[in-house]
């Protein structure tokens, strides 16, 4: 200070090396930053090689140097945005085992990594057998080691089960709770869903502090186990249990409709099923076997039948997964726009398999908007569902994208005997012989659209000798045809 | 009495070390950030990155101050002359180089409490529960610290300054690594008798550091029995004390210039 207060020259010359420093960082903050929203504007996709450098869980524990337990933390954190990122791209599946591995090896106490890599493997992965190792290992790393079970402790008698597990609980409550899910996993993965269910529930007694996990889990398995009176149970309690709060409420609610409907279907089935083997063929319509009531869908929707087969489905259970499909292409869109600066041109641009998610329908069905990142409902909305169900019902029903309803071999004739243009009309009638009616569908978006049979899955327009055939997108209001079709005619031609 | 003057100077004269400050000063700015890392923690138990973080800072910056005193411990006195004035006077070699290890675990001991109490003031500020395994995690790594000390002042009366730095922290590497490849070699890949041997060997001649790693039971709300802190403690004492005595007979035959 002293130097500083003497000599004139030093403050200022330190203000202007300062003031350089202040300038040349700025420059390197600026150049920083240009960099990082051009590289925003790049590529979406991250390359694999970043992280795929990780060395076998052996070597890494090695080379740790006594920095396990952070090492693992950060692992733990890599493999959770690993997960969300390309769960479901289909990317390497053994990359996120690895880093399970790793953690887990970095350090064996880690309660959450065995469960995550558990369910996660599990999950979008599809490794059931990888998920199962995670749970055993973490029940085998956790326990008290001079516990030996027997082989086939998840088969005896209650009792003895229990006190199986409670000589797991007293020196570790959480790996008892990995012990009980390494059993569910287990059931579950033999598909012997029914015993899963019953560990779920044996669970929910024992450890009364994860109950809310082995009820849900418990629902999810007698789900798939075809037993839906007792899901239905399950989600009332849940309902009871959340009555404080709106949102679970709701979803609880929903549940219940959702069980209610597949509950009925499964007895209305059942009927149908007696009464054809009683009878010989199908009842006419369900209310033949339904009793006051029974027809209509938790939901309140009347149920679709299929005479020729017997099936019986719920219109509302099966749209929510489309609309389970639009949020995802929704949130999709979001994240592209998010990290590009624009939405994707195509919903096609989005990655994650079809396959791994729901199967219809398509991406190409859906109506959507690059300039918004709007993801309508699909434009033959429930087409490739009722192309199926067709199938199955030997072409009984047909569906009308824009009204979104269903319509039968009988309605559909009456809509077109009702046609008052003499010509039109036999061209529908000769359209309508000449075709089952599953290959026969509306053109989406046409108004009034035509009538136009599905060859080989391409919506080709057929009009053989039947010269243009139009039916209203209306039909229920069939007297206000439009007076002149002329138009129509020629644009066909 | 020679060794306490000698351990008492050789505490004070590192308190006086201003790289130590600085290390110090480092060590407590990190365990401070620690706490931020919560925020980006994989799990929703936020404190416990702080702990991760804590005791992980704990032992690096524990080591380095523990590889750099250690090296210089007996190189700094011969550089500067000051050994000469020592041995003149009625002191042995044994007791100079006993002073000076047993001064250097003072200032271990104090540093090592220091940063214990950064870290539980903050992991108490953020509600967090102070169990006894903390305490044992600080009496290790004293221990640890001191296997480190003797380990590089044996080497470097052997070798230069930079190349005991080096081989001390190849050691340290090493004595951690041997815990998972002696556990892969005979119980997983199951190597033939000469591979065995030669590991166990190994295994049994390099101090095996993990011994004084606690904290992922600490990390994961495990509890530690006492006897193995104590078995772990007599395991760091024994290995100090061959580290010691090798250097203490090198020493007494070294020439010195």
């Amino acid at each position: 200070m002293k130097y500083l207060s003497r000599n004139r020259t030093a403050v200022p010359l330190i203000v202007i090396f300062l003031g350089l420093a202040v300038l040349i960082q700025y420059w390197f903050d600026r150049e920083g930053f240009e960099r990082l929203q051009q590289g925003k504007k790049l590529k979406y996709y991250k390359t694999d090689e970043g992280v795929h450098l990780i060395p076998s869980p052996p070597v890494l524990k090695s080379l740790s140097a006594g920095l396990d337990s952070i090492l693992a933390e950060f692992l733990m954190l890599k493999s959770l945005n690993y997960f969300y990122q390309y769960a479901y791209s289909g990317r390497d599946r053994g990359y996120q085992n690895r880093l399970y591995s790793c953690v887990t090896e970095l350090n064996p106490y880690y309660f959450t990594a065995y469960r995550y890599g558990g369910y996660f493997l599990e999950g979008p992965f599809r490794m059931k057998t990888d998920a199962i190792c995670s749970f055993r290992k973490g029940t085998a790393s956790l326990s008290r080691p001079d516990l030996v079970l027997s082989p086939g402790w998840r088969h005896p008698p209650e009792n003895e089960r229990e006190a199986c597990i409670r000589k797991e609980y007293e020196p570790s409550e959480q790996a008892a709770k990995l012990m009980l899910e390494t059993a569910v996993h287990y059931f579950a993965y033999l598909k012997d869903n029914v015993k899963g269910a019953e560990i779920c529930r044996y669970g929910q007694r024992i450890f009364p502090r994860f109950a809310g996990y082995f009820l849900e889990k418990e629902a999810v398995l007698r789900s798939e186990a075809g037993q839906y009176r007792l899901v239905m149970d399950i989600w009332q309690r849940f309902v009871e249990a959340n009555k404080h709060d709106p949102e679970k409420k709701a979803a609880g609610i929903y549940m219940i409709r959702k069980y209610t409907s597949l509950h009925s279907i499964d007895i209305l089935s059942d009927r149908c099923k007696q009464y054809r083997s009683e009878r010989g063929s199908n009842p006419d319509s369900l209310l033949r076997i339904a009793r006051p009531g029974e027809c209509i869908d938790g939901f309140g929707d009347v149920f679709m039948y299929f005479r020729k087969t017997g099936d019986v489905y719920s219109r509302t259970v099966q749209k929510e997964d489309i609309e389970a499909q639009r949020k995802l292409y929704v949130r999709k869109a979001k994240q592209l726009h998010k990290s590009n600066g624009s939405y994707p041109v195509s919903l096609k641009q989005i990655v994650f398999r079809k396959h791994e998610y729901i199967h219809i329908p398509f991406d190409e069905d859906f109506r959507y908007d690059p300039a918004t990142g709007t993801v309508g409902l699909p434009l033959g909305f429930g087409r490739d569902i009722c192309r199926l169900m067709f199938r199955l019902a030997s072409a009984e029903f047909m569906y009308a994208s824009s009204t979104g309803r269903f319509y039968s071999e009988g309605s559909i004739q009456a809509l077109v005997s009702s046609i008052p243009d003499e010509e039109v009309r036999a061209a529908a009638e000769s359209l309508l012989s000449a075709f089952p009616l599953y290959r026969i569908g509306f053109i989406p978006d046409a108004k009034p659209f035509g009538l136009y049979a599905a060859s080989e899955g391409k919506g080709t327009y057929i009009m053989k000798g039947a010269g243009p055939v139009y039916v209203r997108s209306d039909i229920h209001s069939i007297a206000s045809w439009p007076e002149d079709m002329s138009h129509w005619k020629e644009a066909a031609r | 009495m020679v060794i306490r003057s000698i351990a008492k100077v050789t505490f004070l004269e590192s308190l006086r070390n201003k790289t130590l400050y600085i290390l110090l000063l480092f060590s407590f700015v990190y365990i401070i950030l620690a706490k931020t890392l919560g925020y980006v923690a994989p799990t929703t138990d936020k404190e416990k990155m702080l702990i991760v973080a804590g005791l992980t800072g704990m032992t690096v910056f524990g080591f380095i101050i523990a590889l750099f005193t250690g090296m210089s411990l007996i190189q700094k006195e011969m550089n500067e002359r000051t050994i000469y004035t020592i041995l003149s006077k009625p002191v042995d070699r044994y007791q100079f180089i006993l002073g000076k290890y047993i001064g250097l675990m003072m200032l271990f001991v104090l540093i090592v409490f220091l940063m214990l109490m950064i870290l539980l003031g903050f992991h108490l500020v953020s509600g967090g529960e102070i169990v006894i395994e903390f305490f044992y995690y600080a009496l290790l790594l004293v221990i640890e610290l001191s296997v480190v000390t003797t380990v590089a002042i044996f080497f470097s009366l052997l070798t230069s300054p930079i190349f005991s730095a080096v081989a001390t922290f190849c050691l340290f590497v090493a004595g951690n690594a041997m815990e998972t490849i002696f556990d892969r070699v005979l119980y997983i890949h199951h190597a033939n008798w000469l591979g065995r041997w030669l590991i166990i060997g190994i295994h049994m001649i390099i101090p095996n550091f993990y011994n004084f790693n606690i904290s992922n039971e600490i990390i994961n709300h495990y509890s530690v029995p006492p006897v193995r802190v104590v078995l772990a403690g007599v395991y760091g004492i024994l290995f100090s004390g061959i580290f010691l005595y090798i250097s203490v007979l090198i020493f007494e035959k070294k020439r010195l210039k």
